[in-house]
């Protein structure tokens, strides 16, 4: 942990508990004067206690944690109704709150909080307790803590004639040790300032406060989000009128206006920055919880877990850190539970004991990503497929026909889950399709990757912020409507000429032929009862994605994009299921959001969807077992059709012959500022030759044994995406088996076998 | 003595309690929502807020006014954002005892009387004070009366 980290982590401590404390002050202080249900204020200031011991614990704070537990253990008798609501009790009950305060400021200005004296306190809690079970009191003489709770008694916030401040000092002395003595009368004074209850406690000088730095609670307020909201609205207002009078301006070119014109575009774009940043706050706010978190359940479970953070100050919008906090905590909680394995199963997997796990924040193109990364057990596609069935949510033929990648899309289903047995961390079904749902809601994606014992790794993508998100502007029957650029996959345009981007008609619904595939079309004009007649010819198609429903939006036009600020609907208009919001635009005019999931959900489109691609699987051959959907590469060498999986394959390059070099042994050519080591597969296939050696030689890029290699085929003919049966005769060498792609007999490649054959060295 | 301020619909008299009342503005060109109620004219920028515009002729279920009839935006705010109420004309701000109120007479259509929080014998006539909650709950599943149900009623 870095000192930055550990200065940011006690910061929100001290924040977090001087609040807290406050609010725990005030409990006290309604439970004493029984102001309404006692058991509230108890679960409350319960509650407070134990968050100051958890965070301080959490930080190593030992002494901190050690006086919130004697507090807590008292608050839970009390509680629990085993000893009676009474002054003492609570008069310990808020000593103990201004110990814990002046312990907190202790770490705020750097000093240890064991400066603080408390033998004495924990003895009194303790007394407190012990007298109240009618047990014997421990180690000091029943005098001395009489005299300490008598004092006590006499700080009562409520008493009506305070007694003389002199009793208290001495008698908490008495029992001090003894080589603290400055501290104590610091003690003894700032406890009979509580005589005056109007005086903020947390406001008088703690001690080893000489350093006069500014404290965390007087550096940082507290303003409501509305407030700031209010002030992003003016904002905004301001970023208008500035463009127009930099419109203004620009046409008049007066350079004795020029100058302040152009000071107040800049003071109002920082304006506009800083006012952003004011809603932002680190992906540590979230972080900060789980190595407690970890700690616990690894000791729990019995596993044996190191967490890695990286990227915490990566920053985020207030809003969506709070989304994201309850999907974070349930994936890490997944992790250990199901995703790392036990210490003696690690060991026998050849793995280090110890399991990792990796939190990783970053910024990626507009968006924050997030990544939970563990080496655990993975997650084996077999299993959860065959638990998929078992629960009913996919049928045997649909598992068949799923990608690997689809079935571990399967967990996020509804109902889903694969412990064997259910834990009370996770297992009960809830919780991957929540993730979702919850990081769906503000316009993110989950992608999980595994693989079978090397680990899972999740990966979040969110937006920044709810507040300004990328939008794509499209025209439709004279209105504008912004697409939120989350949901948007790519843009086509229809060309009449053309058969692959033209409307093809299923039944009555209109789909788009997209690179093989079709996509079911949702004209956004007739949806929204704009128009009736057919859209134009050369309209666009936008294609959209949204709640798991793919489709393409039929727009007259393309305008533009634009970071637009997302304003709430009024209350009328929610209930119409199609937009998600308003804004306003450059020009002052107001905008509506579409909803893409209200939307597809509307007019349809999940059922559209279905009948779309069975007819785009009518005509093939009929299902037999063994069937797997691949995708391939067909590629020819010599007179052999050769088949590369599609996704193990990087890029596709054309090349000239004469660019191919020897380097020892073998071929290699210059890629990208390195060296490539080439591999023929016709030699890998049985000294295959093309009898007239083309001019231009295809090579297919890819990982053999993690080095990125090239392997040359002669030429490519076409991607595939079909139902295979690879069927095996011999034990060819490179070869996977033999299949049927597009009517026509391919050899499949395995590129481990290829790797072997060229005697690619296997690396990390 | 309360205030209202008073406005005119198709030549009738109707009036908001001034508390209610943020501003007024003069018709701004609207960003039309498609599939939204018929009174519901649109949406306007107010100075960066998004203001929901009701047509008030529709939610009284009177005659629409000729397209070439000016109007007026009475900007209210609601417990769900900002409402403008598209009305006709201004009229005079009048202070009334809120006590003197009478039972609407029989003249009055059903529709106002819904939103009706209480009516004045004016001088000129009669003045109906509408209540700006219960214009605002507008019964979702039942589609608001359409322009042509409208000029029947009229």
């Amino acid at each position: 942990m870095n000192d930055d980290m550990q200065r940011q982590l006690i910061q929100d401590l001290v924040i977090e508990s001087l609040e807290g404390l406050d609010s725990f002050d005030a409990e006290m202080l309604a439970l004493e004067g029984s102001e309404g249900e006692a058991q509230d204020h108890l679960k409350l200031a319960f509650r407070m206690m134990h968050t100051v011991k958890g965070s301080s614990g959490c930080l190593g704070f030992e002494t901190i944690e050690k006086v919130a537990h004697s507090g807590e253990n008292l608050l839970s008798l009390l509680r629990d109704e085993v000893i009676p609501v009474s002054q003492p009790v609570i008069s310990g009950l808020l000593r103990c709150s201004d110990a814990l305060r002046d312990m907190v400021h202790c770490l705020e200005v750097g000093a240890a909080p064991e400066t603080v004296p408390h033998s004495d306190l924990l003895q009194l809690l303790d007394s407190l307790q012990r007298e109240a079970l009618n047990e014997p009191v421990a180690e000091p003489t029943s005098s001395a803590t009489n005299a300490t709770i008598q004092a006590q008694t006499g700080w009562g916030l409520f008493e009506e004639d305070p007694l003389p401040s002199a009793p208290p000092a001495p008698a908490a002395s008495e029992s001090l040790p003894e080589e603290l003595p400055a501290e104590v009368q610091n003690l003894a004074s700032s406890d009979n300032t509580n005589e005056n209850p109007g005086e903020d406690i947390a406001g008088k000088p703690g001690p080893n406060n000489a350093t006069g730095a500014p404290r965390a609670s007087e550096s940082a307020i507290r303003v409501e989000v509305a407030q700031i909201d209010r002030l992003m609205n003016l904002v905004g207002e301001l970023v208008l009128a500035r463009n127009r009078i930099l419109q203004l301006t620009g046409a008049m070119s007066d350079p004795a206006l020029n100058g302040p014109v152009q000071r107040v575009n800049l003071i109002t774009t920082e304006l506009q920055a800083s006012v952003m940043k004011t809603r932002m706050q680190t992906v540590q706010t979230v972080w900060s919880k789980f190595p407690r978190l970890v700690r616990d359940l690894s000791y729990d479970l019995g596993k044996k877990v190191v967490l890695t953070m990286e990227g915490q100050d990566t920053e985020l919008d207030r809003t969506v850190i709070e989304a994201i906090r309850d999907p974070l905590t349930h994936i890490v909680r997944n992790s250990i539970d199901h995703g790392l394995e036990l210490p003696a199963a690690r060991l026998a997997a050849n793995k280090n004991e110890t399991g990792q796990l990796r939190l990783t924040a970053f910024h990626e193109g507009g968006q924050v990503v997030l990544e939970i990364a563990d080496d655990g057990r993975g997650i084996d596609p077999a299993r959860v497929s065959k638990k998929a069935i078992e629960r009913g949510l996919i049928s045997a033929d649909d598992a068949a026909r799923l990608s690997e990648r689809e079935i571990l899309n399967l967990i996020f289903q509804a109902g889903f889950s694969t412990a064997e047995k259910v834990t009370n961390l996770s297992g009960r079904g809830v919780g991957m399709d929540v993730v979702r749902s919850n990081v769906e809601k503000i316009g993110g994606t989950v992608e999980i990757n595994s693989s079978v014992g090397e680990g899972t790794t999740i990966q979040i993508r969110i937006p920044l912020t709810l507040a300004i998100i990328p939008a794509l502007l499209v025209g439709c029957g004279g209105n504008r409507f912004a697409i939120p650029q989350a949901s948007l996959l790519e843009l086509v345009r229809l060309d009449p000429s053309s058969t692959t981007r033209s409307i093809e008609w299923v039944d009555a619904a209109p789909v788009l032929r997209l690179r093989g595939k079709l996509l079911a079309l949702l004209d956004l004009g007739q949806a929204l009862g704009l128009r009736s007649q057919p859209p134009a010819e050369d309209a666009f198609v936008v294609v959209v994605e949204a709640g798991g429903r793919k489709f393409g939006l039929l727009v007259d036009s393309v305008l533009d994009t634009e970071e637009i600020v997302v304003k709430p609907l009024h209350r009328l208009l929610k209930n119409l299921g199609v937009y998600a919001g308003a804004t306003i635009l450059g020009d002052g005019q107001v905008a509506l959001i579409l909803d893409i999931a209200g939307l597809a959900k509307r007019n349809g489109m999940s059922a559209t969807r279905k009948l779309v691609e069975a007819e785009s699987t009518q005509g093939q051959s009929a299902v037999d077992d063994g069937a797997r959907s691949l995708r391939l590469l067909m590629t020819r060498v010599a007179q052999n059709r050769v088949a590369f999986p599609l996704e193990e394959v990087t890029r596709i390059e054309e090349i000239p012959a004469n660019s191919v070099e020897r380097s020892g042994p073998r071929e290699v050519l210059q890629y990208r500022g390195r060296i490539m080591p080439l591999v023929r597969i016709g030699d890998c296939l049985g000294e295959l030759r093309s009898p007239h050696p083309p001019d231009l030689i295809h090579v297919v890029v890819c990982q053999l044994r993690g080095t990125q290699a090239g392997l040359i085929i002669d030429q490519i003919e076409d991607i595939f995406e079909e139902k295979v049966k690879i069927e095996r005769f011999g034990n060819e060498r490179c070869v996977a088996g033999s299949l049927v792609a597009g009517g026509k007999i391919a050899d499949l490649l395995d590129l481990e076998r290829i790797a072997e054959f060229a005697g690619f060295e296997r690396r990390p | 003595m309360t205030q209202y301020c008073t406005f005119y619909l198709a030549n009738k008299h109707y009036a908001l309690p001034m508390m209610d009342v943020q501003e007024v503005m003069l018709q701004q060109e609207l960003t039309p929502v498609p599939l939204g109620s018929s009174v519901v004219r649109g949406l306007m920028n107010l100075r960066g807020n998004i203001v929901l515009s009701i047509d008030m002729r529709r939610r009284l279920r009177l005659p629409d006014s000729s397209p070439d009839q000016e109007s007026v935006q009475i900007i209210t705010q609601g417990p769900s954002g900002l409402v403008g109420w598209m009305v006709d004309q201004m009229g005079e701000v009048a202070e009334l005892d809120p006590t003197c109120s009478e039972i609407p007479p029989g003249t009055v259509s059903a529709a106002s009387r819904e939103v009706l929080q209480s009516v004045f014998q004016l001088e000129t006539g009669l003045l109906l004070v509408l209540d700006a909650q219960k214009v605002l709950e507008m019964d979702q599943d039942r589609p608001e009366m359409t322009q042509e149900g409208a000029r029947e009623l009229a």
